[in-house]
């Protein structure tokens, strides 16, 4: 690992914020992650049902609270996210280290095996038009664009931090992006039907979005009108194996602080919104893959530590995030990664 | 003897003084916000080799409360 300047060390170590493979942080990693399997193991022994938390999937708005969370979250300076991501997708979401999370390879590897899992799950043939919710930096499109030549994929985002970097990669000619992206810089609402028509698009896909759902039906309804008569919609979010009290991530939760309006859905409640759409499959993919990937951006951030205190992160920021990681590895790690992970889901227009 | 443990824990976790840990003393007091009461929790089933429930803990305020709920633990240990 580098190692850090004096000065910011000494301030690391009195604000008490260590290295991911300090003692002091393994431990809180360790009891964090035996007090959350307590909790996991009693929403097990004792189901609970989604109507109990009161929260309903068919009312009010398809997604909220989306300023906040840019300016709580995916709007914070781009050297923090260039710091720990990998350095050819730039992708915000799990990689995948193979169905038991075990793969020895590197996050650049899990990246690249996610989206091939993705796109062979998806059904992608290689010259369809595709609807990206929420495309971050572009990592799906790059990854499509330079393996399909033919295919052409409109990416929304309303990230000023994503917007500005995707903008410069697509004036980069030797860049996947330069050829073949739309961007629409905006909200995913129903007023979009106005920028991207209807029955335009032959897939409509997300990946590590849907946490920001609060409509199910709403949403299943807009992505219909979207999609050509045998059009087809993909979704990868995380989900918890079942309900927990914790559906709602609000901003006095440990995780809610980072993503505020979010939730946890249970893997089966998606699947069951079916008025618009039909089912295809749905998949669980083992949270030991999030693990993984939180650790490697763990280290990769500590690494950019240093940049990010020169570029003028003060120690309480520095704090804040390598908090996140702490508290997301802890989140799945108990059970073996069987209690959150990520769902998959493929959905065909009816026929 | 079992004072002296749970006093060498806080301190180490919270990095206090370990004379400042009193039965008395209130955890955030001593600088445990509910992070650490989690760590302490851990190397108290460590140490002594039991499992106190997560209830358990939300209801913990003082040195003293563990100390109870410690007590009651090994002694229903023992008696099984």
């Amino acid at each position: 690992m580098q190692s850090l300047d004096n000065n910011l060390d000494v301030l690391l170590a009195k604000a008490e914020i260590f290295s991911p493979d300090s003692s002091a942080m393994l431990l809180q990693e360790k009891s964090l992650a035996r007090y959350l399997e307590k909790e996991y193991r009693s929403y097990l022994k004792n189901p609970i049902s989604l109507q109990s938390t009161g929260i309903s999937t068919d009312k009010g708005p398809i997604m909220d609270q989306t300023d906040d969370l840019m300016k709580t979250h995916y709007d914070e300076s781009i050297e923090l996210f260039m710091g720990f991501l990998d350095t050819r997708y730039r992708a915000y979401t799990m990689a995948y280290y193979g169905e038991t999370g075990d793969d020895e390879i590197s996050l650049e590897e899990a990246q690249l095996n996610k989206f091939k899992l993705i796109s062979q799950r998806a059904q992608i043939k290689g010259h369809e038009n595709i609807l990206n919710i929420g495309c971050g930096f572009g990592s799906l499109e790059t990854y499509l664009l330079d393996k399909y030549p033919d295919i052409h994929i409109t990416g929304i985002t309303p990230s000023k931090v994503q917007i500005n970097y995707l903008k410069k990669h697509m004036q980069d000619r030797s860049h996947p992006l330069s050829s073949g992206f739309t961007l629409i810089e905006d909200v995913f609402d129903e007023s979009i039907t106005e920028k991207l028509g209807l029955s335009q698009y032959d897939l409509v896909i997300s990946i590590g979005v849907f946490e920001q759902l609060l409509n199910m039906k709403a949403m299943l309804a807009l992505i219909a009108k979207l999609l050509k008569p045998d059009g087809r919609t993909f979704h990868h979010f995380i989900t918890s194996q079942v309900t927990t009290p914790h559906v709602r991530l609000d901003k006095k939760t440990v995780i809610g602080k980072y993503f505020p309006g979010g939730r946890i859905w249970p893997h089966d409640e998606f699947s069951r919104h079916t008025d618009h759409l039909d089912l295809v499959n749905t998949w669980f993919v083992n949270g030991k893959n999030y693990l993984r990937t939180l650790n490697e951006w763990h280290h990769r951030y500590w690494n950019s530590v240093p940049l990010l205190y020169e570029k003028g992160f003060n120690i309480e920021t520095i704090k804040y995030w390598n908090d996140y990681f702490l508290l997301c590895k802890a989140m799945f790690s108990p059970l073996d990664g069987a209690f959150y992970g990520n769902s998959h889901y493929l959905f065909t227009m009816k026929r | 003897m079992i004072f002296d443990k749970v006093a060498q824990i806080i301190a180490k976790v919270a990095h206090c003084n370990i004379q400042d840990v009193k039965p008395e003393s209130e955890l955030t007091a001593l600088g445990v916000d509910s992070l650490k009461a989690i760590t302490v929790i851990f190397e108290i089933e460590e140490t002594f080799d039991v499992e106190i429930p997560n209830e358990a803990i939300k209801s913990i305020v003082t040195v003293s409360d563990i100390l109870d709920k410690l007590d009651k633990l090994i002694n229903q240990d023992e008696s099984h």
